[in-house]
């Protein structure tokens, strides 16, 4: 592995399905970094994080893990990634200790102290089989098993989504102490945006199978604004200035992608600052403009 | 490759513990009926019978209990579909050639184990049975197993190259029927020629002795012909066993080969079957989810 400034870097993605294109999608996760990767169902995130995990194909385009092309690297690279899914990937027969067998000699850092510490902490039976396990105890043992072999990424599709949110902040906090090492990186797709919220470095937002916004969270939320106002003073914004707005009875709520040049173009307007969960709201009714 | 054989072993030990059981269990059927040949009600038999039953006890023992050796075979593709293990296993850092080869592995190892014991077994029940032990018995035992690996990567195979269970039920039952159906023609068109050759045989005798074409049944002449090719294929195989092994082992290596191949496609090579898809929460969430939203279905 050689030294590399990203984890993963994507240039031009791109993948058809029937129905559905995955078009030409770039972004970086910056090592040492977690990328928020959000997006309703059915936008593409997965496919992205399939084809980064060479589960899939991609039609064209480049995808470098730790700066090697996934195409044409060995396997070996495989010892440092760790994937969690949104639903269990282990046989409903196996237990933890037998997991623990089987992983022992799979991933030549695998440590089965941090495994069962990790299993202890979050309350799992060692025996009971997997098929008895509710949907959190899943999740968790996921987790466990992805931070148990000193891998330097991680890769997580939807794997806080039916989680409570007890569960959830614990998850979260964990993902923090791995981010401790620099070495540490992680790409999370969820469309839970206050998980992201809390603890992405960068976030990058898809939808329809096309990348909308890239780039670190807090240039996002900053230069990202709504501007609350009457259904006049809305008409005296020009169409091209917003991304879209959101028409109520008792007035207009319009989100802008530069709240500076806005500020400075509508002197009058109040802009509010917005979270991530509005930023995707408002990005998804972009074509309609206008919607209630 | 060592954790995939675990776990392929590991996930097979239901299946593996009631072969055994099995096993044990008909070997001490075939036990008891030899005790009570020597002290209970068998020996109360006439000799002929007495000897019968414990010819087709033994018999039984030695060939009927390679039968057992099926449920010793791993094969757990199509577990590893249902748990999506199988989407799992293409972020652990092995190559194909490493899944399937460890699959393959394992089987190798239980017949070889299994090969090497049902040979002790038997030279133990020939003591028993006061039978003897001949050469054939080995080679028997090594065709039977390596057909049984044969039929099981032919299964692996199929689930593989389809991912799907019916799929590849439909497949492998069809490669099955055909090799059934060829045998059988096989057997009718040879069953056709003994009946012409027993014909002809017959009528030609009664000719020479001056009689009635049909004052012999072709029956008789057809019999000699019959035992004819059951010596010349004994002979055949004693000879030429190792020829059949080495066919049956080439073709193995052909469907281990093809196996690597159908596992290396990507997974939306093949699409999953309608009951299987999940649109809101799948691993293959990409065909799902990106169907609905085609479809214009809403969350």
């Amino acid at each position: 592995m050689s030294d590399y400034e990203n984890a993963i870097e994507i240039k031009n993605l791109s993948k058809h399905y029937d129905g559905f294109t995955l078009d030409n999608i770039s972004f970086n996760v910056p090592k040492g970094s977690i990328m928020g990767f959000i997006g309703q169902n059915g936008a593409g995130k997965s496919t992205t994080i399939n084809a980064i995990l060479n589960i899939i194909k991609a039609d064209s385009g480049e995808i470098r893990v730790f700066g090697e092309d996934t195409r044409t690297v060995g396997v070996q690279i495989k010892q440092d990634i760790s994937a969690v899914f949104d639903e269990l990937p282990f046989h409903e027969q196996l237990n933890a200790k037998a997991l623990d067998k089987v992983l022992r000699h799979v991933f030549k850092n695998w440590s089965s102290k941090t495994f069962f510490e990790f299993l202890e902490r979050f309350q799992l039976p060692v025996k009971k089989n997997f098929g008895q396990f509710s949907k959190g105890m899943k999740m968790k043992l996921q987790i466990a098993a992805a931070l148990s072999h000193n891998a330097k990424l991680l890769i997580m599709d939807e794997a806080t989504t039916g989680l409570d949110p007890v569960v959830r902040n614990e998850i979260l906090d964990i993902f923090l102490e791995f981010l401790q090492d620099e070495e540490h990186s992680i790409l999370m797709s969820s469309h839970i945006t206050s998980d992201l919220e809390k603890i992405a470095d960068s976030v990058t937002f898809i939808d329809k199978g096309k990348l909308l916004i890239t780039g670190y969270k807090d240039e996002i939320l900053e230069s990202h604004g709504v501007v609350k106002c009457s259904r006049a003073d809305y008409e005296s914004i020009e169409k091209g200035d917003i991304v879209s707005a959101r028409i109520g009875d008792f007035g207009v709520e319009a989100m802008v992608s530069d709240r500076q040049s806005i500020s400075r173009k509508y002197s009058g307007l109040v802009i509010d600052p917005t979270t991530l969960e509005e930023i995707m709201l408002f990005y998804v009714n972009r074509e309609k403009k206008e919607w209630c | 490759m060592k954790g995939i054989i675990f776990k392929e072993l590991y996930i097979s030990r239901k299946r593996i513990y009631i072969s055994i059981a099995t096993y044990f269990f008909l070997t001490l059927l075939c036990v008891l009926v030899k005790m009570s040949a020597s002290f209970g009600n068998i020996r109360l038999l006439d000799k002929e019978s007495v000897d019968g039953a414990l010819n087709i006890t033994f018999y039984f023992f030695v060939f009927g209990l390679l039968f057992t050796f099926t449920g010793f075979l791993v094969n757990n593709v199509s577990s590893d579909l249902k748990s999506h293990w199988s989407i799992y296993q293409r972020t652990l850092p092995f190559t194909e050639k490493q899944v399937v080869g460890a699959a393959y592995i394992s089987n190798a190892a239980m017949l070889l184990v299994l090969f090497v014991f049902h040979t002790l077994m038997t030279a133990i029940m020939c003591m028993v049975f006061k039978m003897q032990f001949h050469a054939y018995f080995i080679w028997i035992f090594l065709i039977v197993s390596l057909f049984f690996f044969l039929a099981n990567s032919l299964i692996m195979f199929a689930f593989y190259r389809f991912r799907d269970s019916k799929k590849a039920a439909l497949f492998y039952s069809a490669v099955f029927v055909i090799l059934y159906l060829s045998i059988e023609l096989a057997f009718i068109s040879r069953g056709t020629y003994y009946q012409t050759k027993g014909k002809q045989d017959a009528e030609r005798l009664a000719e020479l002795q001056g009689l009635p074409a049909d004052t012999y049944s072709p029956d008789t002449f057809m019999i000699n012909y019959v035992k004819e090719d059951i010596h010349s294929l004994a002979n055949f195989f004693q000879n030429y066993w190792w020829l059949i092994a080495l066919i049956i082992a080439a073709v193995i290596a052909l469907l281990f080969f093809a196996s690597v191949k159908a596992l290396a496609r990507p997974a939306d090579a093949v699409k999953p079957s309608k009951e299987k898809e999940k649109p809101k929460q799948s691993l293959f969430g990409s065909f799902g989810n990106q169907k609905a939203a085609a479809e214009g279905d809403d969350d």
